[in-house]
């Protein structure tokens, strides 16, 4: 269908925005462009729309140049929606959709029944049939996009080219655009769409070509293209990719921001050991923040395979653990104890108060230093058990008290 | 609104204006006769039965005046909603790339050396050749490596017309008093005492720019989505501005060079035709075009008889009307918001 050889683009400046791209794509397929901002996807799209010619290399479409092809034969074997349309005028969206036909109309300009079923057709597939009278800057930006969606149809293309056709929709929309592109390609037509969204694309592409500066970094079926290894080599950022329970699609989860971003605390703090203590409550993120921070960890007590402990897994960070439904045991108190006392400071996490939570909070009262996390109103309510609330309170005298969002910075005050 | 009904309506109109206007004036005509009179002109048909007088003013006088007024009229009302379109910008005007300024330098040059005496065609042609040359030159000046910027070109054409309308000025300021106000006149826009040597001077390249453009109509809408979309839509957008371009600065020429500046037609007729019709252009054209004509008429008309018998320029009276009707009609309409 499409054959992309060797291609190289470059800005004005000279500076290369593809090197030497290659791709090819069959007839029928779905592929997601994927990869930063800045990695070239529009810029390969472009190539593909013909809208900018490569200094190296060459495009093929059926066989055939793209760049031998006239504007008006090329706008006919294929559509491109860019990633935002000026729209600001008030066309009605029939209107719209029918200078979709413009290549096909004769060069008078008459409009023939072919022109208009096409265009009708066109609304249908995209469900704007209804939109035909309203003007298209009365219409909502999902609306719209869908309107823009029908133009290109409209030109009855064989290859369809998508620049980000589901940024800035909600989830709805997003996944409309998609299931009806879908559909698309399951009559045959090939599809080309630059996606942001990792998890949408895994679930609707059968084919991922992922982009970094100006290169493939890697193309094929999701399951090989997306892996933790892949979007941190290319993003940087870590994620963990699991197919979701529920649902069995893949998901792409972010985990923790790019290296050198995001909060930080004086270097000297690095390395101080710290013990997190969440009895139920959620202490998985604030686990994974204070292990990116560099801090060495320990935590406790937590129920056996709870989210936290999970993630302490993960990150290879001794927890001690009780099966689910049980009350802390001696030798797991114990072992709290230890780790809490020797630790350089004990981080509370908020955590629902009870009567079982005495132990956990006798183990952070035997801390060096603690600091209490709070992440709402809702949080640390009274248990009414006269012993926890009054361990609580002790807790609060001893304790540095600091919002969720400045762990950073009260362990700065911790250690001062 | 489809074209049809459009176009019967308008002409209708514009054909109820002209026969107003060539009937009134200091010596009024019933407009039975002045009908016939027109008539009686067309091939095949006989009719009799007016003042012989009548015919000599009506032939004449206010027949060729009239039709100056509709050429120049729906020149500028089209070049205005075609250059509005290219720029999508409500404050382009026909004469945003300096078309208006050198027409103006052209005849000012004319003026100064004394060429109205020669010949009564050889202002207009001066200031024709000036328009030309000067929307060569901004057209020029904006194209770098074969791409040309509407940006550029704009702002292009701004510098452009106040560098040759200081020249103007220049030469207006060690004129002789008359040629001051000879100067002064034409600036201003007037269609006076011209006759049926400019209506054929005109005639054929407004008629046929106006039809070039309107051929163009589709494209120009498909144009409004930016040059990317034009282009994966079957358009060649350089080209197409290109042609576009070309046949509004002369349309804009042919009209400056026989009226001088008639202010405010080219800008507030595509609007009005805008809030009443919407954008597509393959309506807006010709509603532009004949807009304009009926305006100017009417236009020229209250000039020939406000303070009769002297005359008004008619480029006062156009910015007179207009730029409160226009203030109004933005008021009042949701749809005043551009495109």
């Amino acid at each position: 269908m499409i054959r992309v050889q060797e291609v190289g683009v470059e800005a004005a400046g000279g500076k290369p925005i593809l090197k030497r791209v290659s791709l090819e794509v069959a007839a029928g397929g779905f592929v997601g462009l994927i990869g930063p901002n800045g990695a070239g996807k529009s810029t390969l799209l472009k190539v593909l729309a013909g809208l900018i010619t490569p200094v190296t290399g060459q495009v093929l479409l059926d066989g055939c140049h793209l760049s031998a092809m006239s504007v008006r034969e090329r706008a006919k074997r294929l559509a491109y929606m860019p990633q935002q349309t000026d729209l600001s005028f008030s066309f009605p969206c029939w209107d719209v959709v029918m200078m979709g036909r413009n290549p096909h109309v004769d060069p008078l300009g008459r409009e023939t029944l072919a022109d208009v079923q096409a265009a009708e057709r066109a609304m249908q597939l995209t469900g704007t049939l209804v939109f035909k009278e309203r003007e298209i800057n009365e219409l909502s930006g999902g609306e719209r996009q869908l309107v823009v969606l029908a133009r290109a149809l409209a030109q009855e293309p064989k290859l369809l080219l998508l620049d980000e056709p589901t940024s800035h929709l909600d989830i709805a929309h997003q996944l409309e655009i998609l299931e009806r592109v879908k559909a698309l390609t399951e009559d045959g037509m090939t599809v080309i769409a630059s996606i942001h969204d990792l998890t949408l694309a895994a679930r609707y592409c059968d084919q991922l070509v992922l982009m970094n500066e100006g290169r493939l970094a890697a193309s094929g079926p999701p399951e090989e293209v997306l892996t933790e290894e892949n979007i941190r080599r290319v993003f940087g950022v870590d994620v963990r990719i699991a197919a979701d329970p529920l649902t069995g699609e893949w998901q792409v989860t972010p985990l923790a921001p790019k290296e050198g971003t995001g909060e930080s605390v004086p270097p000297e703090l690095a390395g101080k050991a710290l013990h997190l203590i969440c009895d139920s409550g959620r202490g998985a993120p604030l686990l994974r923040r204070l292990h990116r921070l560099g801090f060495r960890l320990t935590t406790g007590v937590l129920t056996e395979n709870s989210p936290t402990h999970a993630e302490a897994v993960r990150l290879g960070i001794p927890a001690v653990t009780e099966p689910a439904f049980t009350p802390i045991g001696e030798r797991a108190h114990a072992e709290n104890l230890r780790l809490a006392s020797q630790a350089d400071g004990v981080i509370v996490a908020p955590f629902p108060l009870g009567k079982g939570s005495r132990k956990n909070l006798e183990a952070a009262l035997a801390g060096k230093r603690v600091l209490l996390v709070r992440s709402g109103r809702q949080d640390w309510l009274e248990s009414g058990d006269e012993a926890v609330d009054e361990l609580f309170g002790a807790l609060c005298q001893r304790a540095v008290v600091a919002a969720d969002g400045n762990v950073a910075a009260a362990l700065g005050k911790l250690f001062a | 609104m489809s074209l049809f009904p459009l176009l019967i309506v308008c002409s209708l109109l514009l054909a109820a204006v002209m026969i107003v206007a060539t009937a009134a004036g200091a010596v009024s005509i019933p407009y039975w006769s002045t009908v016939k009179i027109v008539l009686n002109q067309l091939p095949f048909v006989e009719l009799d039965g007016w003042d012989a007088a009548h015919e000599t003013i009506i032939l004449n006088i206010r027949l060729p005046r009239m039709l100056v007024a509709a050429l120049v009229g729906a020149a500028l009302g089209i070049s205005g909603a075609v250059m509005q379109g290219l720029f999508r910008n409500p404050m382009a005007d026909p004469g945003i790339i300096g078309v208006s300024s050198g027409g103006a330098l052209g005849a000012v040059v004319a003026i100064y050396l004394g060429f109205s005496y020669l010949h009564y065609l050889l202002v207009p042609a001066a200031a024709f050749l000036g328009a030309m040359a000067t929307s060569f030159l901004v057209y020029l000046l904006a194209t770098r490596r074969g791409r040309t910027q509407m940006a550029t070109l704009l702002l292009a054409g701004i510098a452009v017309s106040s560098f040759l309308g200081a020249s103007s000025s220049l030469i207006l300021s060690v004129s002789s008093e008359n040629v001051m106000r000879e100067i002064l006149f034409w600036m201003m826009g007037g269609l006076a005492s011209r006759g049926w040597g400019h209506v054929s001077m005109i005639l054929l390249p407004i008629l046929i720019g106006a039809v070039i453009l309107f051929c163009h109509a589709r494209h120009l809408n498909i144009l409004l989505l930016g040059d990317e979309t034009a282009s994966t839509l079957g358009i060649h957008a350089q080209r197409t501005r290109q042609v576009l371009l070309a046949f509004t600065s002369l349309l804009t020429g042919v009209a400056v060079s026989v009226s001088g500046i008639i202010a405010f037609v080219g800008l507030i007729v595509p609007h009005i035709a805008r809030i009443l019709i919407g954008p597509d252009h393959r309506l807006l054209l010709p509603a532009s075009g004949f807009g304009g004509a009926i305006f100017l008429i009417a236009a020229d008309t209250f000039a020939r008889l406000a303070v009769a018998p002297a005359e008004l320029q008619v480029g006062i009276v156009t910015s007179f009307v207009g730029a409160p009707f226009f203030l109004y009609l933005l008021r009042k309409s949701k749809k005043a918001d551009f495109l």
